[in-house]
C-alpha cells in the first residue's frame, strides 16, 4: 500500500507567506520607526541641550556685581527660558540637564543648580509625577525631588514609606532619610516593611555623608515590634559608638533572632559590657555554632578568670571542634599559657631547666657555704655568699656558662693530678717533696727577719719581703706537718700547745715552751703575727675553698659529696702552698700582713689530713644528665676523643642507661676507650714507677735533713734541697706551684683560677721557663718514649681555654 | 592682557559646555576637544599655555595624551587631569608620565580656575 502526500491548498500556503511576510516588514517598519523617533528625539534633546546649556551656564555662574552688559544678557537669557519652559520638552530637557550637571559639579556651582532648578519651578513637575499612577513615574519623581534637594516635598514622599510598591517604598525611604535629618527617626518610627541589608547599607550611606548630622538615640527603637527595626538600631548604635543602651542590649542577646543576638553581642564587646558575661553564658548552650563562637570571643574580651570554670567545662563536655577549640583559646587569652600545646609532642622528653638546676645547686652550695663559713670564719656573712649565688643565677648567660664548664674542667684536671700525687704519696707518706722549693738564701732571710715592733711601724717594706715572709710561715707549717708526720700520732690537746702553725723563729724562742712564748711580750706579739700568718693562710683556704664552692652545676649526689671534695681540695692545696715556701728556711717575722683579726680562731685540725684522697669523676656525667639522647651520643663521641680513665667508669654506668641507643653506643665507646687507654695507663704507671724511684733514691738525704726538733729545722741548708730541684720537681707540682705562687705573687683575695690559667703574670715567666726547662730535662732523660695523656693534657691544659 | 590658551579635553559635552563657560569667564581662551583626536588634531596645529584633560575619553585617553604630549612633542605644557573618584591608578600613572595636577570629579569650575592659575604661574 503506497502511501500519499496528503493535498494542500497551495492557495492558502500562498497566503501564509504573504501574512508572515507582512508581519516580518511590519515588524521592521515598527523597529525603524521607533528608533528613528528615538534617535531623532535624542539629537532633539542634544540640540537642545547644547541651546540651553550656556543659558544655564549663565545662570549657574552669574553674580550679581557682575557688569551692565553681563546682567542685560542675564535678564536677557530669563526671558528666553521662560519662554522655553512653557513648553514641556524643554522642561524635560532643562531637567535632564540640571539633573546631569549636580553629578559633575560639587561645591557652590551645585547649590547654585539647586536653587535654579527650584527657580524654574521645574519641582513642580516632580510632584505631578508623584500623583502618577505608574509606580516608575513615581519613583522617578520621588528621586529627582530627592536629588536636587527640594525640602519641600518631604511631607509628600514620607507617606510613601509604607507604599505596598517595593520601588516606590524604598526610593521613599532614601528621601525621607536623605532630605531631612530627622527623617531616620520618622523613618524607624513608622515604618512596617522589612528592611533589606541592602536598603539599610544605603541608608547608612546617606547618614554618613551628612553634614553637622547629630544622631538621635537609636536605643529608642531597640524596643520596636520590627525585628529589622531593632537590627537596624543596633548597627547604627554600633556604628556612632552609643553605648547607653547596656542593658537592652543585654536583653537582646536573649532574643530569638540570631541576627539579633549576634549584633547585640557584637555590642557588647566593643562597649566592653562586662555585666553581660553572665547572660551570654546563660544563653550559650541553646544558640547555634556561629553565636557560641562569637560568645566565646566576647569573653576572651570581657571575662575573668572565675569564668575560666565554664570555660574549662566547655573544653570537657563540647563535641564541636570549632566551639571546644574557642574555648581553649578563650581560657588562654583570659590566663595565658593555661593550655599548652599537646599535640605532636614528644612526651618521653622531659626537659630540666638549666637555670632551675643552677639555683638548686646554687642554693645548697650557698648552705654548704654558708655552714661552713659560719663555723670557719665569722666575719664573713653568710647572707653574702647567698647574694652571690643570687646574681650568679640572676645573671646566668653564656659566658657564665663556659666559666662554669671552664671551672669543671679544671676541677677534673686538679682531681687527676692530686689522685695521681696521692698515689705517689701513699707510697711515700714520710717524704716531703722538696725540690720545688724557692731558691733563697739565708742573708735575705735575716735580713726580713725584723723586730716585732719595728715592724708594726715600718709595715710592708717591699713585695719581695712580703713574699719571703709567707714563704716562712708556709714553711713552718709543712715542717710541722713533717714532725707531726714523723710523731705520727699526736693528740689534740698537745696540738694546740705545739704551736704547729707558729712560725719557728729564734732560735732562742724554739726551744721555749709555748707558755713562755705566751709570756714573754715580743713573743706575744711573734705568736701574735704568726696567727696573723695563719690568717691570711686561712683566708686563702677560705677562698680558694670559696672558689670551689662556686662550682655549683654540680648534681644533687656531687652536692653531697662537694663539701668532702672542697675540703680536700683546700687540703692539699694548703699543704702545697706551706710546701712551697720551705726554702726560706728561718724564723719567719711575718710582719708584713696588714689585717689582724683578733677573733680569729684557727682551724688547728685542718692539717690533720696530710694527703686527701681525691676521686675523679667524669665532666661527661653532669652533661649526661641534663641533655637529650642525640645529645648523648655526640657526647659519647667525645667522650672516645677525649675521655681517660673516668670516662670508663662513667661508661660503664651508662650500661643501665634507658636508651638503647646510648646504651649500645656507650659499650662501642667504652670497649674503644679502654683499648686506647691501655697504653697511656702504662705510660702514667711508668712515670709514676720512675718519680717513685726518684724520690726513694732522695730519701736517705732528705731523713738526714729532716729536722728532729725546730732548731734543726731552722738550720736545715736551702741549698741542699735545691739541689734536688731539678731532678725531683714533677710536673704536677709544677702547675701546682705555678698557681700557687702566682696566687702569692699578686696578693689576690680570692683563687682566679680562670685568670692564673689563662694569662701568666710577666713577673713569673722566668719561674716557668725554668720549671719549663726542668720538665724537658725530665721528660728528655726519663721519659723520652713515654708519653702519657695526662702529661700533654697537663702541658696544654692552659692552652685550652685560651 | 594677552589671554593663555587652554585646550580643554572632555568628552560630556554638557560638563565641557560649563567648564568652558566658566574658564573663558576666568580670562582664558579654552579650545574645546570631545575626544582623543580632537586632541591630536590640535596638536599638531597649536601649542596651548596649559591642558584640562578627562582620563576617560574615546579614542585616546588622558593618560595617552599625557604620553603623546610628554614622549613624542618633547613638550613641557602643564597638564592638568580630570579624574572620577576612586580611579586612584589612572591618576598615579598619569602623574608618573608626567601630569602636573590632578581634580576629581564632581569638579567644582572655581577649583579647576585656581589649578589652572597656578599651574601657569609655574611656568
Amino acid at each position: 500500500m503506497l502511501i500519499s502526500a496528503p493535498k494542500i491548498h497551495t492557495d492558502l500556503l500562498w497566503d501564509l507567506t504573504i501574512l508572515f511576510s507582512g508581519l516580518g516588514i511590519l515588524f521592521f517598519a515598527f523597529v525603524f520607526i521607533f528608533r528613528n523617533r528615538l534617535s531623532a528625539k535624542s539629537l532633539k534633546i542634544a540640540r537642545q541641550k547644547k541651546i540651553l546649556a550656556p543659558i544655564i551656564s549663565n545662570f549657574l555662574f552669574y553674580e550679581t556685581d557682575a557688569t551692565k552688559e553681563e546682567n542685560y544678557e542675564y535678564i536677557k537669557l530669563k526671558i528666553e527660558i521662560r519662554d522655553l519652559l512653557k513648553i514641556q520638552f524643554n522642561r524635560l530637557v532643562l531637567t535632564e540637564i540640571l539633573l546631569d550637571l549636580q553629578k559633575d559639579l560639587s561645591g557652590d556651582s551645585r547649590n547654585r543648580i539647586f536653587k535654579l532648578y527650584q527657580n524654574l519651578e521645574l519641582h513642580l513637575d516632580a510632584f505631578k509625577k508623584l500623583r502618577n499612577w505608574r509606580w516608575e513615574i513615581v519613583s522617578k519623581g520621588i528621586l529627582e525631588l530627592t536629588q536636587m534637594r527640594v525640602l519641600a516635598a518631604y511631607g509628600f514622599i514620607k507617606k510613601f514609606i509604607n507604599d505596598k510598591r517595593g520601588v516606590v517604598r524604598k526610593q521613599a525611604q532614601i528621601a525621607t532619610v536623605t532630605l531631612k535629618h530627622e527623617g531616620i527617626s520618622y523613618f524607624l518610627d513608622t515604618t512596617r516593611y522589612g528592611i533589606s541589608e541592602w536598603q539599610q547599607l544605603k541608608l547608612l550611606d546617606v547618614l554618613r555623608n551628612f553634614e553637622d548630622f547629630t544622631p538621635p538615640r537609636f536605643k529608642a527603637w531597640l524596643t520596636s515590634k520590627n525585628r529589622d527595626v531593632v537590627l537596624f538600631a543596633l548597627r547604627l548604635i554600633k556604628h556612632y559608638n552609643q553605648n547607653d543602651a547596656n542593658k537592652s542590649l543585654i536583653e537582646l542577646v536573649k532574643h530569638k533572632n540570631d541576627q539579633i543576638k549576634s549584633e547585640a553581642i557584637q555590642c557588647i564587646k566593643d562597649f566592653g559590657v562586662f555585666e553581660a558575661v553572665a547572660t551570654l553564658k546563660s544563653v550559650f548552650r541553646n544558640c547555634r555554632v556561629d553565636i557560641k563562637l562569637q560568645i566565646l570571643d566576647t569573653i576572651s574580651s570581657l571575662g575573668k578568670e572565675e569564668d575560666i570554670e565554664f570555660l574549662q567545662t566547655l573544653v570537657s563536655k563540647e563535641s564541636n571542634f570549632l566551639v571546644k577549640s574557642k574555648a581553649i583559646s578563650t581560657i588562654n587569652t583570659i590566663a595565658p599559657e593555661t593550655y599548652v600545646p599537646t599535640e605532636g609532642i614528644d612526651k618521653n622528653i622531659t626537659t630540666k631547666s638549666f637555670e632551675t638546676n643552677v639555683e638548686d645547686n646554687s642554693t645548697q652550695l650557698s648552705e654548704v657555704m654558708n655552714n661552713n663559713e659560719l663555723n670557719k670564719d665569722d666575719s664573713l656573712p653568710a647572707s653574702d655568699h647567698k647574694e652571690d649565688s643570687i646574681d650568679m643565677q640572676d645573671h646566668l648567660d653564656p659566658e657564665l656558662e663556659d666559666e662554669i664548664i671552664f671551672d669543671l674542667c679544671f676541677m677534673e684536671e686538679l682531681e687527676d693530678i692530686l689522685t695521681e700525687f696521692n698515689e705517689s704519696e701513699d707510697q711515700e707518706v714520710n717524704y716531703l717533696p722538696l725540690d720545688f722549693l724557692p731558691m733563697v738564701s739565708e742573708v735575705e732571710e735575716l735580713k726580713s727577719t725584723v723586730d716585732p715592733q719595728t715592724t708594726e711601724n715600718s709595715n710592708v717594706e717591699s713585695k719581695e719581703i712580703l713574699e719571703e715572709e709567707s714563704f716562712k710561715v708556709e714553711l713552718e707549717a709543712i715542717l710541722d706537718k713533717i714532725k707531726a708526720h714523723d710523731q705520727d700520732v699526736v693528740t689534740e690537746d698537745e696540738k694546740d700547745s705545739e704551736l704547729e702553725f707558729l712560725p719557728l723563729v729564734v732560735e732562742s724562742n724554739v726551744e721555749e715552751d709555748s707558755e713562755d712564748l705566751i709570756v714573754t711580750t715580743d713573743e706575744d706579739i711573734l705568736a701574735m703575727e704568726v696567727k696573723e700568718e695563719e690568717v691570711i693562710k686561712e683566708q686563702r683556704i677560705s677562698n680558694l675553698y670559696n672558689k670551689f664552692l662556686e662550682v655549683d652545676w654540680l648534681p644533687k649526689q656531687e652536692l653531697e659529696n662537694s663539701e668532702t671534695i672542697a675540703q680536700k681540695s683546700i687540703d692539699w692545696m694548703a699543704f702545697v702552698n706551706e710546701s712551697e715556701g720551705t726554702g726560706i728556711m728561718t724564723q719567719t717575722s711575718a710582719s708584713n700582713t696588714s689585717t689582724w683579726d683578733e677573733n680569729y680562731t684557727g682551724d688547728e685540725d685542718k692539717d690533720d689530713n696530710p694527703i686527701p684522697d681525691f676521686y675523679g669523676f667524669s665532666i661527661f656525667q653532669e652533661l649526661f644528665r641534663t641533655c637529650d639522647v642525640e645529645s648523648k651520643l655526640i657526647l659519647l663521641d667525645e667522650i672516645l676523643a677525649v675521655g681517660d680513665e673516668k670516662e670508663v667508669n662513667f661508661l660503664k654506668t651508662l650500661k643501665d642507661d634507658s636508651d638503647k641507643k646510648v646504651r649500645a653506643k656507650s659499650e662501642i665507646i667504652l670497649k674503644e676507650l679502654q683499648a686506647l687507654l691501655s697504653p697511656e695507663i702504662e705510660a702514667e704507671e711508668s712515670i709514676a714507677q720512675i718519680q717513685t724511684n726518684e724520690l726513694e733514691a732522695q730519701q736517705p738525704n732528705l731523713d738526714k735533713e729532716k729536722p728532729e726538733s725546730i732548731s734543726q729545722i731552722n738550720t736545715i741548708d736551702v741549698s741542699t734541697l735545691n739541689k734536688e730541684e731539678d731532678s725531683l720537681k714533677s710536673l704536677e707540682f709544677c702547675f701546682l706551684n705555678d698557681l700557687i705562687s702566682e696566687n702569692d705573687n699578686n696578693q689576690m683575695p680570692q683563687f682566679e683560677l680562670d685568670f692564673e690559667l689563662v694569662g701568666t703574670p710577666i713577673e713569673d715567666k722566668e719561674d716557668n721557663q725554668e720549671i719549663n726547662e726542668i720538665n724537658k730535662k725530665e721528660v728528655n732523660k726519663k721519659e723520652e718514649k713515654v708519653l702519657s695523656s695526662f702529661i700533654r693534657n697537663i702541658i696544654s691544659f692552659p692552652k685550652k681555654f685560651k | 592682557m594677552i589671554k593663555k590658551n587652554l585646550l580643554l579635553a572632555e568628552d560630556d559635552e554638557l560638563l565641557a559646555s560649563l567648564l568652558d563657560y566658566r574658564l573663558q569667564k576666568g580670562g582664558y581662551n579654552v579650545h574645546l576637544a570631545k575626544d582623543g583626536r580632537d586632541v591630536k588634531e590640535y596638536l599638531k596645529t597649536a601649542t596651548p599655555d596649559i591642558i584640562v584633560s578627562d582620563i576617560m575619553m574615546p579614542y585616546f585617553s588622558g593618560i595617552e595624551l599625557i604620553d603623546y604630549v610628554r614622549n613624542q612633542l618633547n613638550s613641557k605644557i602643564p597638564i592638568i587631569i580630570i579624574s572620577s573618584a576612586g580611579n586612584e591608578e589612572n591618576v598615579l600613572s598619569a602623574f608618573e608620565l608626567g601630569a602636573n595636577d590632578f581634580i576629581s570629579k564632581p569638579v567644582s569650575p572655581s577649583e579647576l580656575l585656581v589649578r589652572v592659575g597656578r599651574e601657569l604661574n609655574k611656568t
